[in-house]
């Protein structure tokens, strides 16, 4: 069986964090019989402490991930820790907080935390599932491969429409032109092909209107009109040539848009992951400040 | 707006020019280096939305949208009114208005000036989110800033009375150090509002009992304040009970520091206690013990001694209150003979409570009784009633009512208005008749006396005991009455908050008790039958407070520590010598 981040060591930090984990809720449970849920008593205290002291835990793996000295089995465990702990550290701090809520720092603390603990989430699911979605639309060719297909197929499709009508020059020169990839965070995220073209009416008069060209679908509906409306078989055949190249396009185009897609969602956590974990750092210190400031 | 964008001259046809152009009607004409723009020019130096020319009556207007200014006429403008034959220099293609028609058709020609249509163009943009420019330090110092800020230095401001915490404290949505509790005060409280430092006082130090003293002056102590038990409150606080920023607010917090710390085995603290350990209602609460009135006889006088009876009822204690009165009769279903016919009679009808409605008022002859106890010696004559509660004033009644019916036999054309005048009248009586009258007057006065004591009236009720040795009115002495009211002292009973249910599901067989002696209270069985433990889910959870008070009546106030000085003197907190 391959040995990912998760499975470890037959699920040794699993079993850390669980055993953790049901030693602090057996705990409350038994607490809570006589002592009223809070933060602080004794064991809100004790709680409290095993919380924060996780937080800076799972806190350092930042640094021991940068660590030069690391090896690579070792950066997995730690990687290991670090997910199964930290989906405890939400659990130790939820019965820390005696589930008593409300518009504060201490909630603030809380609730930072907790969103830390679900990019963190979103990152393991990234790490699982998008190497494989990556795989799948991408095959074994490289981004670059893909690039670099792109820029043939408009290179080709500027040769073959040169022995064309300007009208048809215009159209491929302004349909490369249009064609969208990457962007903004947004744009790379969302994944959809804005491309656009410029519609000239065909040898009519008429306005001339910018439209979608997502999956190149109104370059190669406008191909085609030409194609019905040309007698010249010459012509003919090199728009035939055209709306081959325009469809291989399409597909290229849509799996570079998947991959910076996937990539894009895969790096995307971590942006949310890292700023978040040093909100709550500081919230953390300003609660436990607070509470002991006015005791 | 109707543009003709024009992108070279392909030739003549038929005399005429032939251009490469495109017709657009649109309201806007957008320029830059975005796909959706309507004139898109592939220059990495543009914006992505450059610029926009729009048609106002007849005029062309041109808006620069980037921070880089666009060249009208070599001249760098942001806002222009363009006219034929300006030319724009945007990035490295140039826009010039060939001619703003009559009909208000603009005609724009479009030099690309580097005609490099590749896969370049797209290249240009973002493929990853580093390219975009993203990074996660700058967010993560805004995030800490924003929080420190927020959530430290503006509640720290409040703190340090700084001219700024009124305004802060009172702003709705500005933070202070409000952000810091933990939870809400308690509804009595509520009226300190956001005054923190009202009850915190020393940054870092816990809330002393003196905040709470300045505004509870009067508060008890559990034990009296001179007796070494106090020793056992040393260390206390009275936050270690009375917790606040707690949800659910209470006022009292029944956690571990509760009453079983001590009360759970109170002989490990005193051997000595008469009290008995107690840990949970449901499971662990001694039997009720009564506080019963005894009259015990000094001399000519009763005294009522309160006497605790043995816990748990057992054997059966019984009431001493020297009233004769069975409930059996009172209650009796068919009705009780009353002036008005027979009556049925209810618990209420005597059995009332207080203004507050928690505890039971005393009962009383005038209130209660009177209506069918009549104190008539002459049952035909209402106007024979003698009064209730005091021997000699019935004595007194009886010897006048007897002189006045012995006066009006002598006399029987004397009317009340007569008067003696001085000199006006020699003698009306002689001293015999004087004799005789007075003499007439007692016997007449002793024997209804005795009917009344001994036979019909006084005895019903009361007991009424002869002295030996003692002749006329001295011979009589109707013993003491008192119905002991406070059963249970030490615990709080409330009426009120049991009215929906019958009286005599708790003090049962109530009516039929044939004897005052009969002691009617409910013992715990009665009570746990609703009432459970403090955890209990079945029943209605019963902490110790819900009957128990800590501060208790007459022994002493409370005082903070930090009041006194000197190592001699008591304090709450500080040990016994």
């Amino acid at each position: 069986m391959h040995q990912s981040f998760l499975n470890i060591q037959r699920y040794r930090y699993a079993l850390y964090a669980g055993l953790l984990g049901a030693a602090c809720t057996v705990s409350y449970v038994v607490d809570s019989w006589h002592e009223r849920p809070a933060g602080d008593t004794v064991l809100g205290y004790t709680l409290g402490g095993i919380a924060a002291a996780l937080v800076l835990f799972l806190m350092s793996y930042g640094i021991r991930r940068r660590s030069f000295h690391a090896r690579a089995g070792a950066t997995k465990r730690w990687l290991s820790m670090h997910v199964y702990l930290g989906v405890c550290v939400v659990l130790v701090a939820t019965l820390h907080s005696g589930l008593q809520f409300g518009w504060n720092v201490h909630t603030l603390a809380y609730g930072l935390l907790c969103t830390v603990v679900l990019s963190g989430c979103w990152g393991v699911y990234a790490y699982i599932r998008y190497p494989t979605l990556i795989a799948r639309e991408r095959g074994a060719v490289s981004r670059e491969e893909l690039l670099r297909r792109l820029a043939e197929a408009d290179a080709q499709a500027l040769a073959v429409s040169a022995g064309l009508d300007l009208e048809v020059r215009d159209l491929i020169a302004d349909a490369i032109r249009r064609t969208r990839l990457g962007g903004t965070v947004w744009a790379q995220l969302r994944g959809r092909d804005e491309s656009m073209l410029l519609l000239v009416p065909i040898r009519a008069p008429g306005y001339s209107q910018l439209v979608s060209n997502r999956g190149q679908q109104a370059l190669i509906a406008q191909l085609a009109q030409y194609q019905t409306t040309t007698w010249d078989t010459r012509a003919q055949h090199r728009l035939h040539q055209l709306l081959q190249i325009s469809g291989d396009k399409a597909v290229v185009l849509r799996r570079l848009q998947r991959d910076i897609q996937i990539q894009g969602l895969m790096q995307f956590w971590l942006y949310l992951h890292v700023p978040l974990s040093f909100g709550m750092l500081a919230a953390l210190a300003v609660h436990i400040l607070s509470v002991f400031y006015y005791r | 707006m109707r543009v003709v964008l024009r992108t070279g001259r392909v030739g003549r046809v038929a005399g005429r020019p032939r251009y490469r152009q495109a017709v657009l009607n649109v309201a806007t004409l957008t320029i830059g280096r975005g796909a959706d723009q309507l004139i898109q020019i592939p220059d990495a130096r543009l914006a992505i939305a450059h610029a926009t020319i729009a048609q106002r009556y007849g005029r062309l207007h041109l808006r620069v949208l980037a921070d880089e200014p666009v060249a009208v006429n070599e001249r760098p403008q942001t806002r222009a009114v363009l006219r034929r034959g300006h030319v724009l220099s945007i990035g490295h293609a140039r826009l010039t208005v060939e001619d703003i028609r009559q009909d208000g058709v603009v005609v724009l020609r479009l030099d690309l000036q580097s005609d490099d249509v590749s896969a370049e163009t797209p290249a240009a943009a973002a493929k990853t989110l580093l390219e975009t420019g993203l990074r996660a330090a700058p967010a993560s110092w805004m995030l800490v800033l924003g929080v420190l800020v927020l959530t430290l230095l503006l509640p720290l401001l409040t703190s340090w009375n700084t001219p700024l915490r009124a305004s802060l404290r009172d702003g709705a949505l500005v933070p202070s150090d409000a952000l810091w509790q933990p939870g809400p005060l308690h509804a009595a409280h509520q009226s300190i509002g956001g005054n923190c430092n009202a009850c915190h006082g020393a940054v870092f130090g816990r809330v002393a009992d003196r905040a709470c003293i300045t505004c509870h002056p009067a508060t008890q102590h559990h034990v009296p304040i001179e007796s070494p038990a106090r020793a056992r409150f040393a260390g206390m606080r009275c936050a270690d009970c009375h917790v606040e920023h707690a949800k659910p607010s209470r006022l009292v917090d029944t956690g571990s520091r509760s009453c079983v710390a001590c009360h759970g085995d109170l002989r490990k603290l005193d051997p000595n206690t008469p009290l008995q350990n107690a840990t949970d209602f449901g499971s662990g609460h001694p039997d009720f013990s009564l506080a019963l009135l005894e009259p015990e006889r000094v001399g000519s006088d009763t005294v009522w001694r309160t006497r605790m009876t043995p816990s748990g009822f057992r054997p059966r204690p019984e009431e001493h209150s020297n009233l004769k009165f069975s409930h059996q009769v009172h209650m009796d279903e068919h009705g009780i003979k009353s002036p008005t016919g027979d009556q049925k009679l209810a618990c209420a009808d005597c059995h009332q409570t207080d203004a507050s409605g928690r505890s039971m008022a005393p009962i009383r002859m005038e209130q209660h009784c009177s209506r069918c106890h009549s104190l008539q010696f002459d049952e035909n004559d209402s106007s024979t009633a003698v009064p209730h509660g005091d021997l000699k004033l019935m004595f007194t009644a009886l010897e006048e009512h007897f002189s006045r019916m012995f006066l009006q036999q002598i006399t029987p054309g004397a009317r009340p208005s007569d008067r003696r005048r001085p000199g006006g009248e020699q003698t009306v009586m002689t001293r015999d008749e004087q004799r005789r009258a007075l003499e007439w007057t007692t016997r007449e006065s002793l024997q209804a006396a005795r009917e009344l004591l001994e036979k019909r009236v006084c005895v019903e009720c009361h007991t009424v005991t002869r002295l030996p040795g003692l002749t006329g009115f001295e011979q009589w002495r109707v013993e003491d009455v008192k119905v002991t009211s406070s059963w249970m002292p030490r615990a709080q009973f409330n009426h009120a908050a049991h009215r929906s249910s019958d009286c005599v599901s708790c003090h049962a067989r109530a009516d039929q008790s044939r004897s005052s002696s009969d002691v009617l209270m409910p013992d715990i069985k009665q009570c746990r039958s609703c009432h459970g433990g403090s955890h209990e889910r079945a029943r209605l959870a019963s902490d110790c407070t819900m009957c128990h008070r800590l501060h208790l009546p007459g022994r002493g106030e409370i005082v903070d520590p930090a009041e006194h000085a000197g190592p001699a003197v008591i304090t709450f907190m500080a040990g016994v010598p």
